[in-house]
């Protein structure tokens, strides 16, 4: 396990973290400047806390309040940093082997080979990293950092530098991996689609804070601020008002779920692959939550595109995102007029954050 | 490994290439002529190889080489972690170490000679506390050696200073979490990283110090066989009746000495980094 | 440590291994017997008794060393060791308290200097003296026949330094003679405005005069001496010349006074005499 609780003062930087997990994967997520690298560096003992404690297993590392500052190389935490810092004078099995110095030649050897086959490097122990592809030098930094007994997986934006179809192969390798070490990771990105895929927790952090942490799917679905829905990717963010539990925006009445004891100016949140596209009926009601809409900009992204609206009445201006199949099934194309469904259950209301004038979307 | 699997040119750089080629060529010329002239004027007007079988010549040649050594050694032992400290450490007054090492550079060595004179001489700062404890420095072999490092050591401090700014700290913070104590990591990982200016600063501070003269001759005089180096011997040719062609004959045993002992350390210095490619 | 950084470590050092080679090999065709340089780090310079240390200037460096062995032969106990170089130096050397017995000044200037500072034991004796001497390069394409020419305008003349002995001695030669009714007041200035350049040292003003650098020099009759073929000498006439004076005397720091005591007198004595003369010194007065 791992149990972080920390205040890190760097500069005017101000990092103040915490969180525990299992033997899972974390996944620190936020954009750069936020204190990921900064928080991985502390666990790994390359940064001392003002106050706190880091747990690393069944061991404390560190402990402001009883003085306990376990060096680096005592944590037992394996660490892969962002620029891998393969060691380029030293070629593959010595990158490995490097800190298996305790063992004899023949168990170092042995543990080499374990994790060659383990990362699928096999073939590649004379080689030097300059000659090796940006995958597998991942690989080789992932094998070294797991050469020593770890209780504790750091990755910090590991994959950041190696073109989308590498990354997915080795996402994949990576949960794979995770099931075969049965350890807790953390890993660091901004890339939203890897946070999602990879983390069986994620903890988004913004200007040295956590604002939401919790289960992968309760982050994405359920953002509890503002920037949070910004951070994960909520392209739909909008005013409104709400009053005695009812809610309404560009004069449009909506239904939501709302937080209780919100009222007056607050603002809402929808993800654009959640809002739907209706044809437009023009003998029929509209339905609750619906709006009609005139598509102003149409962007095709190879499988999905992505329409702008605004409103013809009542309503906000919204942007959809819609996959090919039923892009074409609908004709969108055809049709500049369309009716837009904004779910209830799909929205986020918080309280309009008073600094921030955001502009209406 | 990139030049030698792909095309060595590219085409826009062969203009470049070009153009450079006239100032290059320059340069060369500006630097080697003068050695070719002075190995012609020597070989002509002979001399060569009777210096070249002397006592007194092979005795400062020998002297000069192991001198310059154990000076290159010295400084080695105690520029590198002056340097390092340099490079990684924070502590109070760092511009001024750094600026303070610059300074021997910028000494005429004459001026060096008298500062170590009167630092470690016998009526120096220094002198009455090396009496006490039995070490005479000036005037001997060891004093060759202090002139030498005085005025070549600093060339060493600057090329390895930068050489370990250049090993990003990333490599050292890998080293310590793979249990790698800061010791074993400075061995195994920075010096080993800052290996190519380890080498150019020691080839520069070894030259440095064999063609040390002015230094030398202040604080250490000018003994035959004790303290009488190359540059030493060079200049009391010129001053004896052999005058001008003594001392350029001296001259070109020197470089050419120093010329076929530096190629040599070019030679098996292939970088390993290189030699993987990349 | 292990196998991976001792294998770095001696990659790391082997380029050390040509130059152990070279001075193993030097050290071992080498034969100073005496002792090698590794051996006097910590030995203190002089042994009483045995060694006397000369601390000479280095125009003289030729006719002492000659002088030394001559002195050796008479005094096989005594071992001589030379310390050439320019009179200044040495003082300041001395004045460091430099293991020195002797010293033999190539002017009077830096001999006094260490007699203000009582480091001198006995009085400074004149043991050989010097000409300053018009020289030109072998073709004369300055055309100088006499000191006279050297107001010539056009004429390109190097001189050594003004605090250096010789080009103070040629200043003062210049001095001397524009006060000669013949040359005229004018003279020391119009010479002056041919000074292209002043040299370090004597011998740098003979360098560029062989190099054919300079129409004339001034340097001393024994530098002239040196290469014949490529100079030709031109004497400054004899009223208005002036005498280099080379002192010699015993320093205050000696260990071996009565050795010092002996060099001073064989120096100026018949055989150390007739070895100046021979390198064109004049004798002691």
């Amino acid at each position: 396990m791992l149990n972080v609780d920390i205040a890190l003062r760097v500069g005017s930087f101000d990092l103040e973290i915490a969180f525990a997990i299992d033997r899972e994967l974390l996944v620190l997520f936020g954009p750069s400047g936020s204190g990921k690298s900064m928080t991985l560096g502390a666990i790994a003992g390359l940064r001392t806390p003002q106050r706190g404690r880091i747990e690393v297993g069944e061991r404390v590392v560190f402990d402001s309040a009883t003085g306990l500052n376990l060096p680096p190389q005592r944590r037992n935490v394996g660490y892969v940093v962002q620029q891998l810092a393969l060691f380029p004078h030293l070629d593959v099995a010595r990158n490995i082997a490097y800190g298996l110095g305790g063992l004899s030649r023949a168990a170092r050897r042995q543990r080499v080979e374990e994790l060659l086959a383990l990362l699928k490097l096999d073939g590649l122990a004379g080689r030097m990293p300059a000659q090796l592809s940006g995958g597998q030098q991942q690989r080789v930094a992932l094998a070294r950092a797991l050469a020593r007994p770890t209780d504790v997986l750091l990755l910090d934006e590991p994959f950041s530098a190696l073109d989308e179809a590498l990354r997915a192969d080795l996402r994949i390798e990576l949960l794979r991996l995770r099931q075969e070490l049965a350890l807790p990771v953390v890993f660091v990105t901004h890339d939203l689609r890897e946070a999602h895929l990879l983390g069986d927790r994620i903890a988004v952090l913004d200007q040295g804070r956590v604002l939401q942490f919790g289960p992968r799917e309760e982050v994405f679905r359920t953002p509890t601020s503002r920037r949070v829905a910004e951070l994960t990717g909520a392209q739909n963010i909008f005013r409104g008002r709400a009053f005695n539990g009812r809610l309404e925006a560009g004069g449009l009445p909506l239904r939501a779920n709302l937080p209780d004891a919100i009222a007056g100016d607050i603002e809402i949140a929808i993800r654009a692959e959640l809002c739907n596209l209706r044809r437009l009926d023009p003998d029929s009601e509209l339905p609750e939550n619906c709006y009609v809409a005139r598509v102003t900009a149409n962007l095709a992204f190879g499988s999905m595109h992505l329409l702008r609206l605004e409103p013809e009445g009542h309503g906000v201006p919204i942007e959809i995102e819609i996959a090919a199949r039923p892009y074409e099934v609908l004709g969108v194309h055809s049709q500049d007029r369309w009716v837009v469904e904004l779910p209830a259950d799909d929205l986020y209301v918080f309280a309009a954050s008073p600094e921030e004038a955001a502009p209406l979307r | 490994m990139m030049g030698r699997r792909g095309p060595r040119h590219r085409p826009d750089q062969r203009s470049l290439y070009t153009g450079f080629a006239a100032p290059a060529a320059l340069a060369l010329l500006f630097l080697g002529v003068p050695l070719v002239a002075l190995a012609y004027e020597a070989a002509t007007s002979g001399g060569i190889g009777d210096r070249l079988t002397s006592d007194e010549t092979l005795a400062a040649l020998r002297l000069s080489l192991i001198t310059s050594t154990l000076t290159l050694v010295l400084a080695l032992l105690l520029v590198t972690p002056l340097a390092y400290l340099l490079a990684r450490a924070d502590f109070p007054g760092k511009r001024l170490v750094d600026t303070l090492i610059d300074l021997p550079l910028v000494l005429p060595p004459t001026v060096a000679g008298v500062a170590l004179l009167v630092a470690f001489g016998r009526r120096g700062v220094l002198g009455p506390s090396l009496e006490a404890s039995g070490i005479e420095l000036a005037f001997t072999t060891a004093a060759v050696i202090v002139a030498q490092l005085f005025v070549s050591a600093p060339f060493l401090a600057r090329s390895l200073k930068a050489g370990f700014e250049a090993v990003d700290p990333a490599y050292e913070a890998v080293s310590a979490t793979l249990g790698i104590s800061a010791l074993r990591t400075f061995w195994r990982i920075s010096l080993p990283l800052a290996r190519p200016a380890l080498i150019s600063g020691s080839v520069l501070c070894w030259s440095r110090a064999l063609g040390e003269l002015g230094a030398t001759l202040i604080f250490a005089g000018n003994f035959e066989g004790r303290t009488q180096t190359m540059p030493l011997a060079i200049i009391t040719a010129f001053q004896s009746s052999s005058g001008l062609a003594g001392a350029m004959a001296l001259s070109v045993i020197l470089v050419g000495v120093a010329f076929v002992l530096l190629l040599l350390m070019r030679l098996t210095t292939v970088d390993p980094g290189r030699q993987a490619g990349g | 440590m292990s196998v991976v950084a001792r294998r770095g470590a001696r990659r790391r050092w082997l380029w050390l291994l040509p130059l152990a080679a070279t001075a193993a090999m030097l050290g071992a065709c080498g034969d100073d017997a005496n002792e090698t340089p590794t051996a006097t780090m910590t030995a203190s310079a002089p042994t009483p008794g045995g060694t006397l240390s000369v601390f000479a200037a280095a125009s003289l460096s030729e006719a002492f060393r000659a002088i030394g062995n001559a002195f050796e032969a008479e005094h096989p106990d005594v071992s001589v060791e030379f310390n050439f170089a320019g009179s200044s130096a040495l003082a300041t050397q001395v004045e460091q308290a430099a293991p020195s017995d002797v010293f033999a000044s190539a002017n009077m200037e830096q001999m006094q200097r260490l007699v203000d500072a009582d480091l001198i034991t006995s009085d400074p004796r004149v043991f050989a003296q010097n000409l300053p001497v018009i020289v030109v390069p072998a073709d004369n394409p300055g055309e100088v026949s006499s000191a006279a020419d050297l107001a010539d305008s056009g004429l390109s003349l190097v001189l050594a330094l003004e605090d250096v002995p010789a080009g103070q001695y040629a200043r003062d030669v210049f001095a001397n003679l524009a006060g000669e009714p013949e040359y005229g007041a004018g003279f020391e200035e119009e010479v002056l405005d041919n000074v292209v350049s002043s040299e370090e040292d004597v011998r740098a003003v003979l360098v560029k005069v062989e190099l054919g650098e300079a129409d004339a020099g001034v340097v001393y009759k024994t530098d002239a001496a040196v290469t014949p073929g490529t100079v030709r000498v031109i004497e400054f006439p004899v009223a208005s010349n002036v005498i280099a004076n080379y002192p010699i005397a015993g320093t205050a720091d000696t260990d071996n006074p009565e050795a010092a005591a002996a060099f001073i007198d064989f120096v100026l004595g018949e055989t150390a005499q007739g070895i100046l003369t021979a390198a064109g010194f004049d004798p002691a007065p």
